[in-house]
Protein backbone atom coordinates (compact mmCIF):
# COMPACT_ATOMS: atom_id res chain seq x y z
CA UNK A 1 0.00 0.00 0.00
CA UNK A 2 1.31 3.45 -0.99
CA UNK A 3 1.32 5.35 2.31
CA UNK A 4 0.91 8.68 0.51
CA UNK A 5 -2.57 7.48 -0.45
CA UNK A 6 -3.45 6.30 3.05
CA UNK A 7 -5.61 9.27 4.11
CA UNK A 8 -7.99 8.95 1.17
CA UNK A 9 -8.11 5.16 1.53
CA UNK A 10 -9.03 5.53 5.21
CA UNK A 11 -11.58 8.25 4.39
CA UNK A 12 -13.38 5.97 1.95
CA UNK A 13 -13.14 3.05 4.39
CA UNK A 14 -14.73 5.17 7.10
CA UNK A 15 -17.83 5.75 4.97
CA UNK A 16 -18.02 2.05 4.20
CA UNK A 17 -17.65 1.09 7.86
CA UNK A 18 -20.36 3.43 9.17
CA UNK A 19 -22.78 2.18 6.53
CA UNK A 20 -21.86 -1.40 7.41
CA UNK A 21 -22.40 -0.66 11.09
CA UNK A 22 -25.97 0.46 10.40
CA UNK A 23 -26.63 -2.59 8.24
CA UNK A 24 -25.27 -4.88 10.98
CA UNK A 25 -27.49 -3.22 13.58
CA UNK A 26 -30.56 -3.60 11.37
CA UNK A 27 -29.65 -7.26 10.94
CA UNK A 28 -29.55 -7.51 14.76
CA UNK A 29 -25.84 -8.19 14.85
CA UNK A 30 -25.32 -5.69 17.65
CA UNK A 31 -21.79 -6.76 18.54
CA UNK A 32 -20.56 -6.24 14.99
CA UNK A 33 -22.49 -2.97 14.71
CA UNK A 34 -20.85 -1.62 17.85
CA UNK A 35 -17.36 -2.58 16.69
CA UNK A 36 -17.82 -1.20 13.17
CA UNK A 37 -19.27 2.08 14.46
CA UNK A 38 -16.16 2.85 16.47
CA UNK A 39 -13.92 1.62 13.69
CA UNK A 40 -15.56 4.09 11.29
CA UNK A 41 -14.68 6.91 13.67
CA UNK A 42 -11.14 5.62 14.10
CA UNK A 43 -10.73 5.56 10.31
CA UNK A 44 -11.90 9.13 9.83
CA UNK A 45 -9.76 10.42 12.72
CA UNK A 46 -6.71 8.63 11.32
CA UNK A 47 -7.48 10.15 7.91
CA UNK A 48 -7.44 13.66 9.31
CA UNK A 49 -4.46 13.10 11.58
CA UNK A 50 -2.33 11.60 8.80
CA UNK A 51 -3.32 14.38 6.42
CA UNK A 52 -2.15 16.84 9.07
CA UNK A 53 1.24 15.19 9.12
CA UNK A 54 0.87 12.86 12.11
CA UNK A 55 2.89 9.68 12.05
CA UNK A 56 1.24 6.28 11.94
CA UNK A 57 0.37 4.74 15.28
CA UNK A 58 -0.54 1.09 15.80
CA UNK A 59 -2.66 1.86 18.87
CA UNK A 60 -6.43 2.13 18.57
CA UNK A 61 -6.94 4.97 21.01
CA UNK A 62 -9.66 7.35 19.77
CA UNK A 63 -8.65 10.15 22.14
CA UNK A 64 -5.01 9.91 21.05
CA UNK A 65 -6.03 10.10 17.39
CA UNK A 66 -8.31 13.08 18.00
CA UNK A 67 -5.42 14.86 19.71
CA UNK A 68 -3.48 14.58 16.42
CA UNK A 69 -6.35 15.99 14.35
CA UNK A 70 -6.77 19.66 13.35
CA UNK A 71 -7.75 21.96 16.21
CA UNK A 72 -10.95 22.90 14.36
CA UNK A 73 -12.19 19.32 14.55
CA UNK A 74 -11.26 18.99 18.21
CA UNK A 75 -13.14 22.20 18.98
CA UNK A 76 -16.13 21.19 16.84
CA UNK A 77 -16.49 17.85 18.58
CA UNK A 78 -16.26 19.44 22.03
CA UNK A 79 -18.73 22.15 21.04
CA UNK A 80 -21.33 20.19 19.06
CA UNK A 81 -21.16 16.49 19.93
CA UNK A 82 -19.43 16.35 23.30
CA UNK A 83 -21.86 13.84 24.82
CA UNK A 84 -21.61 11.56 21.77
CA UNK A 85 -17.82 11.68 21.93
CA UNK A 86 -17.78 10.91 25.66
CA UNK A 87 -20.10 7.95 25.17
CA UNK A 88 -18.05 6.60 22.31
CA UNK A 89 -14.75 6.88 24.20
CA UNK A 90 -16.32 5.33 27.29
CA UNK A 91 -17.83 2.31 25.55
CA UNK A 92 -15.83 1.53 22.41
CA UNK A 93 -12.66 -0.49 22.38
CA UNK A 94 -10.85 -2.11 19.50
CA UNK A 95 -10.94 -5.35 21.47
CA UNK A 96 -14.71 -5.59 20.93
CA UNK A 97 -13.88 -7.35 17.68
CA UNK A 98 -12.75 -10.35 19.74
CA UNK A 99 -15.92 -10.54 21.82
CA UNK A 100 -18.90 -12.82 21.47
CA UNK A 101 -22.35 -11.57 22.45
CA UNK A 102 -21.79 -12.89 25.97
CA UNK A 103 -18.30 -11.44 26.03
CA UNK A 104 -19.66 -8.02 25.12
CA UNK A 105 -22.35 -8.33 27.78
CA UNK A 106 -19.68 -8.97 30.41
CA UNK A 107 -17.60 -6.07 29.07
CA UNK A 108 -20.61 -3.72 29.28
CA UNK A 109 -21.47 -4.88 32.80
CA UNK A 110 -17.88 -4.26 33.90
CA UNK A 111 -18.23 -0.70 32.58
CA UNK A 112 -21.51 -0.21 34.42
CA UNK A 113 -23.32 0.19 31.12
CA UNK A 114 -26.06 -2.28 31.93
CA UNK A 115 -27.53 -0.22 34.76
CA UNK A 116 -31.05 1.03 34.20
CA UNK A 117 -31.72 -1.04 31.08
CA UNK A 118 -34.81 -3.16 31.48
CA UNK A 119 -35.04 -6.51 29.76
CA UNK A 120 -32.58 -9.35 29.55
CA UNK A 121 -29.01 -9.65 28.30
CA UNK A 122 -29.99 -9.03 24.69
CA UNK A 123 -31.61 -5.73 25.65
CA UNK A 124 -28.39 -4.57 27.32
CA UNK A 125 -26.29 -5.31 24.25
CA UNK A 126 -28.92 -3.93 21.85
CA UNK A 127 -29.38 -0.69 23.78
CA UNK A 128 -25.65 -0.06 24.14
CA UNK A 129 -25.16 -0.93 20.47
CA UNK A 130 -27.83 1.60 19.56
CA UNK A 131 -26.23 4.31 21.71
CA UNK A 132 -22.72 3.71 20.40
CA UNK A 133 -23.93 3.61 16.81
CA UNK A 134 -25.83 6.88 17.21
CA UNK A 135 -22.85 8.54 18.88
CA UNK A 136 -20.39 7.27 16.26
CA UNK A 137 -22.65 8.45 13.44
CA UNK A 138 -22.64 12.02 14.77
CA UNK A 139 -18.89 12.09 15.43
CA UNK A 140 -18.22 10.55 12.01
CA UNK A 141 -20.19 13.37 10.35
CA UNK A 142 -17.94 15.91 12.04
CA UNK A 143 -14.95 14.09 10.64
CA UNK A 144 -16.40 14.02 7.14
CA UNK A 145 -17.14 17.73 7.36
CA UNK A 146 -13.55 18.42 8.37
CA UNK A 147 -12.25 16.34 5.47
CA UNK A 148 -14.52 18.15 3.01
CA UNK A 149 -13.48 21.56 4.31
CA UNK A 150 -10.08 20.98 2.70
CA UNK A 151 -11.39 19.33 -0.45
CA UNK A 152 -12.93 20.66 -3.65
CA UNK A 153 -16.72 20.50 -3.95
CA UNK A 154 -19.05 21.37 -6.82
CA UNK B 1 -15.78 5.31 -17.12
CA UNK B 2 -15.89 6.66 -13.57
CA UNK B 3 -16.25 10.22 -14.86
CA UNK B 4 -19.23 9.33 -17.07
CA UNK B 5 -20.88 7.42 -14.24
CA UNK B 6 -20.14 10.25 -11.83
CA UNK B 7 -21.80 12.78 -14.15
CA UNK B 8 -24.84 10.58 -14.70
CA UNK B 9 -25.21 9.90 -10.99
CA UNK B 10 -25.12 13.61 -10.15
CA UNK B 11 -27.59 14.39 -12.94
CA UNK B 12 -30.03 11.86 -11.53
CA UNK B 13 -29.66 13.23 -8.01
CA UNK B 14 -30.03 16.85 -9.12
CA UNK B 15 -33.11 15.87 -11.11
CA UNK B 16 -34.70 14.54 -7.93
CA UNK B 17 -33.21 16.55 -5.11
CA UNK B 18 -32.61 19.88 -6.89
CA UNK B 19 -30.06 21.16 -4.39
CA UNK B 20 -27.03 18.89 -4.33
CA UNK B 21 -23.36 19.45 -3.52
CA UNK B 22 -21.19 16.89 -5.25
CA UNK B 23 -18.40 15.59 -3.01
CA UNK B 24 -18.03 12.27 -4.77
CA UNK B 25 -14.65 10.87 -5.77
CA UNK B 26 -13.69 8.91 -8.84
CA UNK B 27 -11.49 6.04 -7.72
CA UNK B 28 -9.03 5.80 -10.57
CA UNK B 29 -7.72 2.37 -9.68
CA UNK B 30 -11.13 0.69 -9.78
CA UNK B 31 -13.34 2.97 -11.88
CA UNK B 32 -15.82 3.27 -9.03
CA UNK B 33 -17.55 6.34 -7.62
CA UNK B 34 -17.83 6.90 -3.86
CA UNK B 35 -17.85 9.71 -1.30
CA UNK B 36 -20.31 12.24 0.08
CA UNK B 37 -23.49 13.89 -1.19
CA UNK B 38 -24.77 17.01 0.54
CA UNK B 39 -28.38 18.10 0.21
CA UNK B 40 -31.12 19.73 2.28
CA UNK B 41 -33.40 16.79 1.44
CA UNK B 42 -31.59 14.89 4.19
CA UNK B 43 -32.60 17.35 6.92
CA UNK B 44 -34.61 15.60 9.62
CA UNK B 45 -33.84 12.12 8.30
CA UNK B 46 -31.82 9.52 10.18
CA UNK B 47 -29.01 7.51 8.59
CA UNK B 48 -31.32 4.76 7.37
CA UNK B 49 -33.86 7.09 5.78
CA UNK B 50 -31.12 9.10 4.08
CA UNK B 51 -29.65 5.99 2.52
CA UNK B 52 -33.08 4.79 1.43
CA UNK B 53 -33.80 8.17 -0.19
CA UNK B 54 -30.44 8.25 -1.92
CA UNK B 55 -30.44 4.71 -3.22
CA UNK B 56 -34.04 4.82 -4.41
CA UNK B 57 -32.99 7.54 -6.85
CA UNK B 58 -29.82 5.71 -7.87
CA UNK B 59 -31.51 2.36 -8.32
CA UNK B 60 -34.21 3.85 -10.53
CA UNK B 61 -31.80 5.96 -12.56
CA UNK B 62 -28.77 3.74 -13.12
CA UNK B 63 -28.35 0.38 -14.82
CA UNK B 64 -27.36 -2.71 -12.78
CA UNK B 65 -23.88 -2.51 -14.33
CA UNK B 66 -23.56 1.12 -13.30
CA UNK B 67 -24.81 0.38 -9.79
CA UNK B 68 -22.06 -2.21 -9.44
CA UNK B 69 -19.61 0.66 -9.73
CA UNK B 70 -21.18 2.92 -7.13
CA UNK B 71 -19.47 2.55 -3.78
CA UNK B 72 -20.58 3.66 -0.32
CA UNK B 73 -21.97 7.19 -0.15
CA UNK B 74 -22.44 9.29 2.98
CA UNK B 75 -25.41 11.67 2.99
CA UNK B 76 -25.00 14.96 4.86
CA UNK B 77 -27.11 18.07 5.25
CA UNK B 78 -25.60 21.46 4.35
CA UNK B 79 -25.35 22.45 8.02
CA UNK B 80 -23.61 19.19 8.95
CA UNK B 81 -21.13 19.67 6.13
CA UNK B 82 -20.85 23.37 6.84
CA UNK B 83 -21.47 24.30 3.19
CA UNK B 84 -24.26 25.90 1.19
CA UNK B 85 -26.10 23.64 -1.29
CA UNK B 86 -26.32 24.85 -4.90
Amino acid sequence: MDLSKMPVVLYRASIERINSAHRAFNARDHVLAMFLAGLAVECVLQTLALRSGASRDPRHDLSAWLAKCPAALQAGIKRDVRADWSRLVALWDNGIRYLSHDGLLEYLRDKGASTGISGGPRAVVRQNGRLVLAAATEVHKKGLSQWLSNSTTS
Amino acid sequence: MALELHDKLIQRLRGNFKEVVDCLDDVEATGRVTGVIISPVFVGLDHEDRQTRLWSVLESGLTPEELENVGPIAALTPSEANVRAV
